[in-house]
């Protein structure tokens, strides 16, 4: 699975420790989902949408292998 | 009625369950079983080095180095969040794997050394190497510490 999380961020101008304390994760989480290591839960995942005020699809997308 | 009750039943075992799951003492105490473990072990090295051999000593010694492993292990990270305890639990699972792998390959390797190199002794007979109790679970909380500290690094970004 591939996100935006990145362009997102960089769009609002945010550094990954802003959008951790927003979110309330750590900074270490943030850096995990933008290198695609870690997929989130819906919890976390709904929260980044609600925050970038875009649905969940246009933050995350499926690849062929998924 | 049967079904509601054998339903509320095995909702309550998986609360039971989940409670102990996702049971962790506060993040001091994670700093408190690191270096209480390496000071007790530290002393039974040393023990071990003046010559002395009070088996009573050294199993007290051992107990407490893995009571204080498992206090680190069981420790909450600074920040606790969805992806450090999916990090844990894959540290668990590695850490289930390697202590295995050490308990069966370490008495073949052992064996095949004693075997090749230091020839057979004592009228012919092999003595396998037995793993303790202690050596396993040393290794398998050892490994577990370990573990989460590296998958843990994997996660840093240096750019932001």
């Amino acid at each position: 699975m591939r996100n935006r999380i990145k362009v997102e961020r960089a769009e609002l101008d945010l550094t990954q420790e802003d959008l951790s304390k927003k979110i309330g994760v750590s900074r270490q989480t943030i850096s995990s989902i933008e290198k695609n290591r870690y997929v989130p839960s819906t919890i976390l995942a709904l929260k980044l949408s609600a925050l970038f005020q875009k649905p969940v699809n246009e933050i995350f997308f499926l690849e062929e292998e998924d | 009625m049967n079904q509601g009750k054998t339903a509320n039943k095995y909702r309550d075992e998986y609360s039971r369950v989940m409670k102990v799951l996702n049971f962790r003492f506060p993040h001091k105490f994670k700093m408190i079983g690191l270096v209480g473990a390496i000071l007790i072990f530290g002393f039974l090295l040393g023990y071990k080095f003046i010559g002395s051999n009070d088996l009573l000593v050294k199993d007290v010694c051992r107990t407490v180095v893995l009571l204080l492993m498992l206090l680190a292990s069981m420790s909450k990270d600074k920040v606790e969040d969805e992806y450090i305890q999916h990090v844990r639990s894959q540290s668990y699972v590695l850490a289930f794997i390697f202590a295995t792998a050490y308990s069966i390959g370490m008495p073949l390797i052992s064996f095949l050394l004693d075997l090749l190199i230091t020839k057979v002794r004592d009228g012919g007979t092999i003595n396998f190497h037995e793993i303790s109790a202690f050596e396993v679970m040393f290794m398998l909380l050892g490994f577990q510490l370990l573990y989460f500290e590296t998958l843990k690094r994997f996660g840093r970004c240096e750019t932001e």
